[in-house]
């Protein structure tokens, strides 16, 4: 919960910067930066903190192709343990997501700001280690539902798609601070056999019911120029 | 701008509450064996006056009626559980009444169900031994169905 107050608050914060007007003399021909933008997704360190037994890692970056287009893509890593009522497990794995970036912003003379839509593919790699378990059982005259055997499920794998919609507001130069929502769309999963992926690294918690999904990420990043580029 | 992230984000809220933390109480539960009684000769449905059903090693009595069809619960650690079925039982008198054991072999199973229910057990049943007590009321059983993956009807018949 708190990290989305956090977010929503630099959220607020960081917009007010697309309002700043830089002076720029009519005279010096307007050029566009194409560069590398490297980033880590702060809310994986957020949850470290929030969330007991989590543990995350997410690197992102983007390269600009196009005045308004940018190749993006975001790797990782969580470890993550889940304990409800009657499920205990740990899962962990790795991710890669691709795609790409579209910048619907208008800046203003000089300022590289984007607000963007976009989507991605993402793949994962991850076990399950379920560590005990209830049987669901009205009546309680034995009361053995209580299962401790511990069963693996490993490499398992996933896809999914990805629409994103986020801005990244340059707060200092080459130096960007982003938010971004996704929905994820699951495409293909292996089921382990007498379970189910309920959390599938890199796309979050996976729904039984359906395949939709949810994601935030908040970023920072610093950019790398390459070289600039007359604006047409 | 400020307003539509703020409406994107609540709509995540919305998304992110779902039915699939609850376990609903319309899905089925782990089934328990299904015990008719019967008349030895003449094969129909018998009553047992006064039955008194209690596990073995379990302080509490399970049921306590006359009924010509129980269902009891099977244990999901073991592969054995044991019930003493006493007959013509007197709460008021200790001891009263015929007692017959009755160990039931199976093998359990536990399928996935979902997050929120978690597993349930299977069974099935390999043997229903009688102890003989050399006054045992019950004749003889015999497993009609020896899976057990629904209530739906009699899993054992035991003759008396």
């Amino acid at each position: 919960m708190l990290k989305y107050f956090i977010s929503l608050l630099l959220l607020t914060n960081s917009l007010s910067v697309f309002s700043q007007d830089d002076i720029l003399s009519d005279s010096i021909p307007l050029k566009t930066t194409y560069g590398i933008k490297i980033g880590i997704d702060l809310s994986q360190q957020i949850r470290m903190l929030t969330e007991s037994e989590y543990k995350g890692l997410l690197i992102t970056a983007d390269y600009k192709i196009l005045e308004r287009v940018f190749l993006a893509t975001e790797f990782g890593n969580e470890n993550k343990k889940i304990v409800n009522e009657v499920l205990d497990f740990n899962t962990n794995g790795t991710f890669l997501k691709l795609g790409f970036n579209y910048n619907v912003y208008n800046n203003m003379k000089g300022l590289e700001n984007e607000i963007y839509v976009g989507f991605r593919y993402g793949m994962g790699k991850f076990n399950h280690k379920l560590n005990s378990y209830t049987i669901y059982q009205l009546d309680q005259y034995w009361n053995q539902n209580l299962i401790d055997n511990i069963s693996d499920y490993k490499n398992l794998n996933a896809s999914w798609f990805e629409f994103v919609f986020g801005f990244n507001a340059q707060v200092i130069n080459n130096v960007y601070m982003g938010l971004s929502l996704r929905v994820n769309r699951l495409l293909n999963q292996d089921k382990p056999e007498n379970f189910s992926n309920l959390y599938i690294p890199g796309f979050n918690k996976v729904l039984e019911n359906n395949n939709f999904g949810v994601g935030i990420s908040y970023s920072i990043y610093y950019h790398i120029p390459i070289f600039k580029k007359n604006k047409k | 701008m400020k307003k539509s992230i703020l409406i994107l984000i609540l709509s995540c809220f919305n998304i992110s509450c779902e039915p699939d933390d609850i376990c609903l109480s319309s899905l089925p539960d782990t089934p328990k064996l299904i015990v008719g009684f019967f008349d030895q000769s003449t094969g129909l449905k018998k009553e047992v006056p006064n039955l008194k059903v209690q596990g073995f090693n379990n302080n509490n009595i399970y049921i306590f009626q006359t009924t010509d069809s129980l269902s009891i619960p099977l244990k999901n650690l073991d592969k054995i559980t044991n019930y003493s079925f006493t007959k013509d039982f007197d709460e008021n008198v200790d001891n009263s009444g015929n007692s017959d054991n009755v160990i039931i072999n199976y093998q359990h199973n536990h399928m996935y169900v979902s997050r929120a229910c978690g597993y349930v057990s299977n069974y099935n049943l390999d043997q229903i031994v009688i102890e003989n007590d050399n006054l045992n009321w019950i004749v003889r059983t015999e497993i009609i169905n020896s899976e057990i993956k629904e209530e739906k009807s009699i899993h054992v018949k035991i003759f008396h």
